[in-house]
C-alpha cells in the first residue's frame, strides 16, 4: 500500500490529466459549434418583392437560405415584402405584414414554406453554447476521465530501488 | 438576547428581500406561445356562410370576441378531432371567460359535409362550437384567404376518401385581426397562457 502523501499525489495529477484531456477533447469540438454559441436573439427572414413569381418558375430566391440553425430562445420574424401571401409552417403571413415564430425547444423542423421550390424549410434548433456549456463539457467529461485515470494509477505498484533485486 | 433576536429578524428579512428580488430578475415576463403576427396586425379575412339553421354567419360579427377558427372535415380520422377536443380543453381551462371566446370550424370537404353536419360534428366537442360549411366555390375564396391547403387523397377505408389538409389554428383577436396561429402540436397549455393573455 502506498503512502497516503502519494495516493493524493496520484489522483491530484491524474484529475489535471483528466481535464486536460477533456478540455483538449471539448474545445476541438466546440470549433464545430461556434456558430451556436450566442445569446439568443430575433432573426429576420425576408420574403422579397416577386418571391411567389420566382418559386412559380422553380427558381430559388438568391436572398432566402434552403435552411437555418438557430439557439433555443431565438425568434425567426418572417417579414413578407412579397404582393403575395407565403406560409410557413404555422406561420400564414399575409403580403406585407410579418409574423414571428418562437423557437423554445431543441428540435430539427421540415416546415411547409411558400417561398422555397421545394416547398420545405429546414429549421435546426441547438442549444446556446454558453461559457457555461463549455464548462460542464470539460467538468463532466474531464473528472470521470481523471477518476478512470486516478484508479489506473493507484493499482499500478510504486516503483521502488531494491538493492537485493540488483545483485 | 434581544439583539441576537434582532439580528435573526434582520437576516430572515434580507434572505426574504434578496430572493424576492431575484424571483422578479430572474423571472421570464409572461409572452405569447403561438407563432405571433408582428404590428400592424393584418385583418382577418371576412367571410359568410350559411349556419346549419340556414342563417347567415359573418366572421365580422363575431367582433369583440376571441375567434379560434380551425379547417377540417368531419370524416377526419385524427388531426381534426384531436385538434377540437384540444380547443375545449383549453375553454375549459378558463371557464370564467370561455364566454369570450368563439371556436369556428369550417370544412374543407363540401361534398361530404353539409352546414348541418358541420355543426353537429362541432357540437359533438363543445356545445359552443360552431360548425360551418358551404358551397365548393364559397369555402375556396376562404381556404385561399386564409392560405389553406386540402387536397383529396383516395383511399380505401370504409369512410371514403381522405381529405388532407392544413392543421393550423388560428386565432382572431376582439378587433378582428390575426394575431396568433398554432400548429398541430402545439400544447393545451400554450394556448390558454395565450387566451389569458389576451383576455387580461
Amino acid at each position: 500500500m502506498p503512502p497516503v502523501r502519494i495516493i493524493i499525489k496520484r489522483i491530484l495529477i491524474s484529475l489535471l490529466i483528466g481535464l486536460a484531456i477533456g478540455t483538449a477533447i471539448n474545445e476541438i469540438t466546440f470549433i464545430f459549434l461556434r456558430e451556436t454559441a450566442r445569446a439568443p436573439k430575433v432573426i429576420e427572414l425576408v420574403i422579397p418583392e416577386g418571391t411567389a413569381e420566382r418559386v412559380a418558375r422553380g427558381e430559388t430566391p438568391p436572398t432566402i437560405p434552403d435552411s437555418m440553425t438557430f439557439v433555443v430562445g431565438d425568434t425567426l420574424l418572417v417579414k413578407n415584402d412579397d404582393s403575395a401571401d407565403h406560409e410557413l409552417g404555422p406561420l400564414w403571413i399575409p403580403a406585407g405584414s410579418s409574423a414571428s415564430l418562437s423557437l423554445d425547444a431543441v428540435q430539427s423542423y421540415a416546415y411547409a414554406c411558400s417561398f422555397q421550390p421545394g416547398k420545405y424549410f429546414g429549421l435546426d434548433v441547438h442549444e446556446a453554447l454558453t461559457l457555461g456549456t463549455r464548462l460542464y463539457g470539460i467538468l463532466y467529461s474531464g473528472i470521470p476521465l481523471g477518476g478512470l485515470i486516478a484508479l489506473y494509477a493507484l493499482i499500478m505498484p510504486v516503483k521502488k530501488n531494491d538493492p537485493e533485486k540488483n545483485v | 438576547m434581544d439583539k441576537k433576536i434582532l439580528w435573526i429578524g434582520f437576516s430572515s428579512l434580507a434572505v426574504v428581500i434578496i430572493a424576492m428580488v431575484l424571483t422578479l430578475l430572474l423571472t421570464k415576463p409572461a409572452s405569447f406561445r403561438g407563432a405571433a403576427y408582428g404590428e400592424p396586425y393584418p385583418t382577418a379575412p371576412d367571410f359568410e356562410l350559411l349556419d346549419a339553421n340556414g342563417k347567415p354567419f359573418r366572421l365580422s360579427d363575431q367582433s369583440g370576441k376571441i375567434v379560434l377558427l380551425f379547417f377540417g372535415y368531419t370524416a377526419c380520422p385524427d388531426v381534426c378531432p384531436t385538434t377540437l377536443a384540444e380547443l375545449n380543453m383549453a375553454l375549459n381551462a378558463i371557464p370564467a371567460k370561455a364566454e369570450s371566446v368563439q371556436v369556428v370550424f369550417v370544412s374543407v370537404d363540401p361534398d361530404r359535409d353539409t352546414p348541418p353536419k358541420a355543426q353537429e360534428y362541432a357540437g359533438r366537442f363543445n356545445s359552443s362550437f360552431i360548425g360551418l360549411s358551404g358551397s365548393q366555390e364559397e369555402l375556396e375564396k376562404i381556404w385561399n384567404d386564409y392560405g389553406v391547403f386540402r387536397e383529396i387523397v383516395q383511399s380505401e377505408s370504409s369512410m371514403g376518401y381522405l381529405v388532407s389538409h392544413t392543421a393550423r389554428v388560428t386565432l382572431i383577436d376582439a378587433d378582428g385581426n390575426l394575431r396568433l396561429s398554432y400548429s398541430f402540436d402545439t400544447p393545451v397549455k400554450d394556448i390558454v397562457n395565450d387566451l389569458e393573455l389576451l383576455l387580461k
